[in-house]
């Protein structure tokens, strides 16, 4: 009797006693679980690729800003090297305009001539009133060439025209033989010779720096005169007022004027997207439409091709059967009697796609499109319906979050039309099928998709 | 405590390896582990030992864990319960290999009572205390036998003991433990249970 009270006394005490929790009892437990179950690191890679794509986006902003094409470099390289030209052809053309003739070459035998209307006599400054020309009158071949030692060293031919305008915006174009056509350094200078001539420079007068010649050129200011075969080059000030038309040969190396080069930022789009998605396992049983949206960058190559990426975010609605649904196996111990399932996930995509524009008028075309896409399933809900032994209907929840990702998981086709609002704007509509290569969340289901999305493309550094 | 889908989740969740789940199953069960685990040690330290050791088998082995019925909260107990005392045997075995437990005499199992145990005035946590001051071969019988409801048979089986020994040291046990109630009744001032 007196175990049987001790045993009592024993078992109630084992029942009842309650500890309070210690925290540093679960530290310790955290540190075994650390040694022993550690986490995966499955989030660290979601990272680097969410990363890698910022990178990538930012690059491609970045490049688009600050790139320019290397025509353009070229030019400005040979404008960097005209600039000295004024200061130190100063005294060059100085000579030319006291002798009013420059000198072809230094190793010209006969110095070309040029003849200034000039009422000063004494200088280049131009009187902004009148008009000039510039004329070779010899029977002139001058040599265009890339000879960049047409410069203050070696000033090879110097033509010089006076200015028209009020003010010289320094501007340069270059011939397809690399003539640097450079109009005056300042226009100060050519406002305050309306009146008054004060300093002889040449820091208003476009100059030409020409390659050496062989052959003399002869150059006279001349009022709408200027034979077209003389000339080998051609200025028309930015600003010019001149009221003389300048020579019309306008396929003259200097005269031409280069297209611009397109640069990246002409191939460079951002898009943004929202639409309607489908989702299903089978046909026969289509699950809930949701809606999708997101947003992504492009890059369009040559006049058809157009590559992409993007993150897009949908939820995913379906019904699936027990066939359908491949969880790992300790799944069927718990839903052996297994009815259906019914699932709500919300999924981040993002596609790699390359798409084809075909029938492409100046407003609108039409494009057909594949890419990969991987899922990231941010949230699952699952429903299970079940049976127990006894026979009746149960029904369970499961809830994941951030569990599970799957790289290159869906191929997806679609096709379009695009509409070009303007240089900087373009829509395009976009029916869709995804196809599952893989299958996708906790119960690895092969999840197809469609859809129709519109998408707003806009080019930010379109020129 | 968690309710029953709760406890669905997490255990899902500890399937899966997620801390969360392990952390809110961890504290969910901490007391009822605890108050398992502190009956066959001497010390916090090692009841928090073999209680950690015990969760650690838990998560490893929650995908095999199945509800045995319909109470998925009592199933999951009694499944954590059998894992913690266990465990516990292994502790034992492992600190106690060399302390061989003798063997009593079949008149030693019928002690004559004292008549002044007075265990009802004793406060739980103190019984667990006076428990805890059994030598380790006793404490262990006597859990096992008495609180787990582990017959001679699978006690003797578990510890690698004979049946008799396992008999005799639940008597001594009782023994032993009657003299700390008593001890403990003359020098503490008395307590009510509850």
């Amino acid at each position: 009797m007196q175990d049987e009270l001790m045993d009592d006394m024993i078992r109630d005490a084992a029942a009842q006693y309650q500890p309070g929790f210690d925290e540093a009892a679960w530290k310790k437990m955290q540190q075994q679980l650390d040694l022993h179950l550690p986490q995966k690191k499955g989030r660290k890679r979601y990272g680097l690729l969410l990363l890698a794509l910022l990178l990538i986006t930012g690059g491609a902003i970045s490049y688009a800003i600050w790139w320019r094409p290397a025509v353009r470099q070229n030019d400005s390289g040979t404008a960097r090297q005209q600039t000295t030209t004024p200061g130190t052809n100063a005294p060059a053309t100085t000579a030319a305009d006291n002798t009013a003739a420059i000198p072809v070459s230094p190793g010209n035998t006969t110095p070309a001539d040029i003849k200034r209307q000039d009422p000063a006599g004494n200088t280049a400054m131009a009187n902004a009133n009148t008009t000039v020309s510039t004329t070779a009158t010899a029977p002139a071949t001058v040599l265009a060439t890339d000879d960049p030692t047409a410069s203050p060293a070696n000033p090879g031919t110097k033509y010089t025209r006076r200015r028209t305008g009020h003010t010289a915006k320094r501007r340069v174009t270059t011939s397809k033989a690399g003539i640097a056509v450079i109009p005056a350094e300042t226009g100060t200078a050519s406002d305050s010779t309306t009146n008054n001539i004060s300093t002889p420079t040449d820091s208003n007068a476009e100059s030409i720096a020409m390659p050496p010649a062989t052959v003399p050129v002869a150059a006279k200011d001349s009022v709408g005169a200027s034979p077209r075969s003389a000339i080998a080059a051609t200025v028309k000030p930015a600003d010019s007022t001149a009221t003389t038309p300048l020579p019309k040969n306008t396929s003259s190396p200097t005269t031409r004027n280069r297209k611009k080069p397109k640069g990246f930022g002409n191939h460079f789009l951002l898009t943004a997207t929202i639409g309607a998605d489908l989702s299903y396992v089978r046909p026969s049983q289509p699950g809930g439409g949701a809606l999708v949206y997101g947003a992504g960058i492009g890059y369009t190559i040559g006049k058809h091709w157009r590559i992409g990426a993007g993150l897009y975010v949908a939820d995913k609605i379906y019904p699936a059967q027990p066939g359908d649904y491949h969880p790992p196996a300790s799944f069927w111990t718990f839903y052996a009697d297994l009815d259906r399932i019914a699932a709500v996930c919300r999924v981040h995509e993002i596609p790699v796609t390359a798409a084809y524009h075909f029938g492409i008028r100046p407003k609108h075309n039409w494009f057909a499109a594949v890419g990969l896409s991987s899922v990231f399933m941010k949230t699952e809900d699952y429903t299970y319906y079940y049976k127990l032994p006894n026979g009746q209907s149960r029904a369970k929840k499961w809830y994941y979050e951030n569990e599970h990702k799957h790289f290159l998981s869906t191929l997806t086709l679609s096709g379009g039309y695009q509409y070009t609002l303007s240089k900087h704007l373009s829509f395009l509509a976009e029916p869709y099928l995804k196809v599952p290569l893989k299958g996708i969340g906790y119960g690895r289901i092969r999840l197809n998709s469609t859809g129709f999305v519109l998408t707003a493309a806009i080019r930010p550094f379109a020129k | 405590m968690l309710s029953a889908d709760e406890l669905s989740i997490h255990i899902r969740g500890c399937s899966l390896n997620r801390r969360e789940s392990q952390e809110k199953i961890y504290r969910a069960f901490y007391a009822y582990a605890m108050s398992i685990c502190i009956r066959y040690t001497n010390n916090s330290d090692d009841a928090t030992e073999i209680m950690n050791d015990g969760f650690l088998k838990i998560f490893r082995e929650v995908h095999h864990y199945k509800p045995a019925y319909a109470d998925e909260a009592g199933s999951f107990r009694g499944w954590l319960r059998k894992i913690m005392v266990y465990t516990a045997i292994d502790h034992y075995r492992k600190h106690n290999k060399h302390k061989v437990v003798g063997e009593l005499d079949d008149t030693l199992l019928h002690l004559p009572a004292t008549g002044e145990t007075a265990p009802d005035k004793l406060a739980y946590d103190e019984i667990i205390r006076l428990i805890q001051q059994l030598t380790p071969g006793y404490r262990t019988v006597l859990n096992l036998f008495i609180v787990d409801g582990l017959s001679h048979e699978e006690i003797a089986q578990q510890l690698g003991i004979s049946i008799g020994t396992s008999k005799s040291n639940l008597a001594k046990a009782r023994k032993q433990l009657q003299k700390i109630v008593h001890h403990h009744n003359k020098t503490a001032p008395i307590k009510y249970a509850g």
